[in-house]
């Protein structure tokens, strides 16, 4: 396909698809519009920062396929922070290994058409073919607005073309806007994007032309914020919103969590009749089944987790939460752009560490990148999951709650009160500096669209499938060759079969291992296949349950769940005394709450500071945290259920 | 120097010479532009940067030289009619004024929604503050249509002229001020080429 536009700024080039770049600011349904076009998947959010990488994908139109790029979204390309300067790198080629995009597709909310068109006047002013999307056209007309597509397109010079871009309608017309991209006209006159006085003079004057009458704020939006964000009122709201949250977590997913055990159960059983005994026999069952299978037990957790954070985000509530947190963040001396990146972090830190490329400033942000990983990961949640139910017997109520539920409750609240104080001890030590403006959407109520949510729950729902599938499988591979290896035949010769597995785990390179740090340990309770479980963790925490579970199976092959329970210390002053006990368990999961081990948050560390200080620093002060914090849990606990 | 505020956006015509500077903040007309340009935009024209200047209700018009280019030169027009805005007192519309104003409304705004429908819009005359149209083709007898289109008409004109009127008159009238024919045509993303109707335009 060749491009024969009318300006200087375009690039005809054979023998290649044409490039266009999506350019909007946050929560314009750039996004849902991207994956519209692509098919592709990309997150979309209802709070700045959740498109912080760039996706790219072909829209096919009339005239042939056309690349389309989703930058992140951004308010501006001055570049005021790292976000924006990916954005116009891009734009202007400076981007290595990328060529500049042929064509600009500018994405804005006719909801707030004045700060869109402040975007848009820059846009223009790089002198690129340029084409304008309108979104949310049926919300602005429903609340009252209106505007004149015409005579916006007039006014701007380039076609516009109106779509409602969460429902996929006004889409056909964007195709066909797409496959006319060769045709799409170069803003003549740069719109006076550096003179803010002029620039607000052509914004008006591009609006009255387009007879922009702005939407009411709707009245049901008004009345609902009303309490959601009321200092007292919103959050309590919040806090039952988040207690609801963990309860559902328990209850609902505890049915189809035994349903996946019966299945996995089954095929213990199955392969049990089938490979008899032996290595390969134990290898399935206790590494496959009994080790990942024991972390694959917990997809529907994990599902319901991604699904409630969906929906809440969908539906507009996030931001509501964002603002009613900046009055907490305050208190560390960060803002609600940081509550953004933690809440992320709720997933999984790497995306949350990335979220804060949207903050301008760069002491902020580091502060935020150290003190994001003590939020409660996705990953911690089989470790919880696991340790509470030792811990909680799952009759305990507390009222009409499931006592487990709020326990998990408690272990989310430990981590974001501890990246509070965290954030606040480095932005009073290391990190001191005077805050930035912190602006924050707040968008209309909307119904979340099946579509959106399917996806928003497939794409980490998937990733937590595939590390099961690799990393975990891997590292539980590996630590069933360390559990089982020297063999010792001769020596276990004489000894029943239980023994006879103890026997070798005992004296096992894993054993050793365990043993060799155990002394470290051993004040927090952890015996040494706890602390097996412990080094396997830092290369992903859910492998700590997997190896919990080779473990239990491996001292009692025939109920791996009650062996868990009845595990004893094998050696010390504490021999023949229970291991997992109130004290221990809260030893570690205050353990799990604050330590590192998260080689991917590492490295992602590594990236987003650009040097090795700071994920050193991280390591450091968490374990120091984590060993702390651990220890004293553990004494409480011990002096309290004594 | 701070540059007083003045809502304008440039708007480019069939001629990529030609800019239209469209000043919704201002209703009055801009016809005396050509006479009496502000200093800055006179020095433009005396400097040869400009070779036209041309004005309406709520528009300049600037012709740029052969071979100039506006990537150039924008940045300095916007300013000289910016200031030339700024140094001109709003006046009253005259008949005359009125009569462009009306015109350019109704091939802008009227007459692609007319056409939309079948039907044809034009302006009979204009008359102290009110302009009579006549409507022809499927509008023609339309009630409906006729009060859509009446009163766009004049909700638009009335930003300029809150007294202008529009009126229905038979459509067999002489005086028709627009040519035949501007209502056709289907609307289309990309208006701004068919545009040519700059009355008053001196080039």
């Amino acid at each position: 396909m060749s491009c024969h536009g009318p300006g200087e700024g375009d690039v005809a080039t054979l023998g290649r698809t044409t490039e266009v770049a999506l350019l909007g600011s946050p929560n314009t349904g750039k996004s849902s519009l991207f994956n519209r076009l692509t098919g592709l998947s990309a997150a979309t959010g209802n709070y700045p920062g959740v498109t912080v990488t760039r996706s790219r994908g072909t829209a096919r139109t009339s005239s042939g396929s056309v690349t389309v790029t989703d930058l992140p979204g951004t308010y501006s390309l001055e570049p005021a922070s790292p976000d924006e300067d990916v954005v116009l790198d891009h734009l202007t080629g400076r981007q290595e290994s990328e060529t500049a995009p042929d064509a600009l597709l500018v994405v804005m909310d006719s909801t707030t058409l004045y700060r869109s068109l402040a975007l848009c006047a820059e846009a223009l002013a790089l002198g690129r073919p340029t084409a304008v999307v309108l979104t949310m056209v049926d919300e602005l007309r429903a609340r009252g607005g209106d505007l004149d597509v015409t005579g916006l397109s007039r006014a701007l010079g380039v076609p516009v073309v109106e779509t409602v871009a969460h429902r996929g309608r006004g889409l056909e017309d964007v195709r066909e806007l797409l496959g006319e991209v060769a045709s799409w006209p170069v803003a003549l006159i740069a719109p006076p994007h550096d003179d803010a006085a002029q620039l607000s003079g052509w914004i008006r004057s591009v609006l009255d032309s387009a007879r922009y009458r702005s939407p009411r704020s709707s009245v049901a939006t008004s009345r609902i914020d009303a309490v959601l964000l009321h200092p007292v009122w919103g959050a309590l709201v919040f806090l039952a919103v988040m207690f609801c949250f963990f309860q559902v977590i328990f209850t609902v997913a505890a049915p189809i969590q035994d349903a996946i055990q019966a299945v996995f159960d089954h095929w213990g059983e199955v392969a049990a009749n089938t490979l008899g005994s032996g290595f390969l026999a134990d290898f399935v069952g206790t590494a496959l089944i009994g080790g990942v299978g024991g972390v694959l037990v917990f997809l529907p957790q994990i599902l319901l987790l991604y699904l409630m954070i969906s929906v809440l985000e969908s539906v507009g509530y996030m931001s509501r939460a964002a603002f009613l947190m900046d009055r907490i963040m305050a208190r560390s001396g960060l803002d609600g752009r940081a509550f953004v990146a933690m809440l992320s972090s709720t997933a999984c830190a790497v995306p949350g560490i990335m979220a804060t490329r949207t903050m301008p400033s760069s002491r902020d942000r580091i502060a935020t990148i150290m003190s994001a990983p003590l939020m409660t990961c996705s990953a911690r949640l089989p470790v919880y999951l696991l340790l509470i139910s030792l811990l909680v017997p799952a009759e305990a109520r507390l009222g009409p709650f499931s006592m487990q539920g709020a326990a998990l409750f408690g272990m989310y609240l430990l981590g974001g009160l501890a990246s509070l104080v965290v954030a606040r001890v480095f932005k009073a030590t290391l990190l001191r500096h005077g805050a930035l403006p912190f602006y924050l959407e707040m968008p209309p109520y909307r119904l979340p669209t099946p579509r959106g949510i399917l996806r928003a729950v497939w794409t980490p729902v998937w990733m937590f499938l595939r590390k099961v599938g690799t990393i975990i499988l891997v590292v539980t591979a590996v630590l069933w060759v360390l559990i089982n290896f020297p063999a010792r035949e001769a020596e276990t010769a004489h000894m029943d079969e239980a023994q006879a597995q103890s026997y070798v785990m005992e004296n096992s390179f894993a054993g050793a291992a365990g043993k060799a740090v155990e002394p470290v340990f051993e004040p927090l309770g952890f015996d040494w296949r706890v602390d097996i479980g412990l080094i396997a963790s830092f290369a992903a925490r859910e492998v700590f349950v997997s190896t919990m579970g080779q473990v239990a199976a491996a001292e009692d092959p025939e109920d791996p769940g009650a062996a868990l329970q009845q595990l004893t210390y094998t050696h010390g002053p504490h021999q023949g005394e229970p291991v997992f006990t109130p004290p221990t368990i809260v030893a570690l999961m205050i353990f799990f709450a604050f330590a590192m081990q998260c080689v991917s948050t590492l490295a992602t560390m590594r990236r987003e500071t650009n040097s090795w200080k700071w994920p050193a620093i991280a390591v450091a002060y968490m374990f120091v945290l984590a060993y702390g914090a651990a220890w004293i849990g553990h004494e409480i606990t011990a002096a309290v259920t004594r | 120097m701070t540059t007083p505020v003045v809502s304008l956006h440039p708007e480019v015509q069939a001629d990529p010479d030609v800019v239209r500077w469209v000043l919704t903040g201002r209703t009055d007309s801009f016809t005396e532009v050509a006479r009496s340009p502000g200093a800055a935009l006179a020095a433009l024209v005396r400097d040869g940067v400009l070779v036209g200047l041309a004005g309406g209700v709520g528009w300049i018009e600037t012709t740029l030289a052969p071979g100039g280019s506006w990537r150039d030169a924008a940045a300095t027009v916007r300013r000289a009619v910016t200031d030339h805005v700024a140094g001109t007192a709003p006046r009253e519309l005259t008949e005359d004024d009125l009569r462009d104003l009306a015109e350019t409304v109704l091939e802008r705004d009227v007459a692609p929604l007319a056409g939309a429908h079948g039907g044809r819009i034009r302006i009979v005359r204009v008359a102290g503050h009110t302009v009579s149209v006549a409507l022809d083709g499927a509008c023609h007898g339309c009630p409906a249509a006729r009060s859509t289109l009446q009163d766009r008409f004049q909700t638009t004109l009335r930003r300029h002229d809150p007294r202008a009127m529009v009126v229905e008159t038979a459509g067999s009238a002489a005086t028709a001020a627009t040519a035949d024919g501007v209502g056709a045509g289907a609307v289309s993303w990309l208006p701004f080429p068919r545009l040519r109707g700059r009355a008053g335009s001196r080039r």
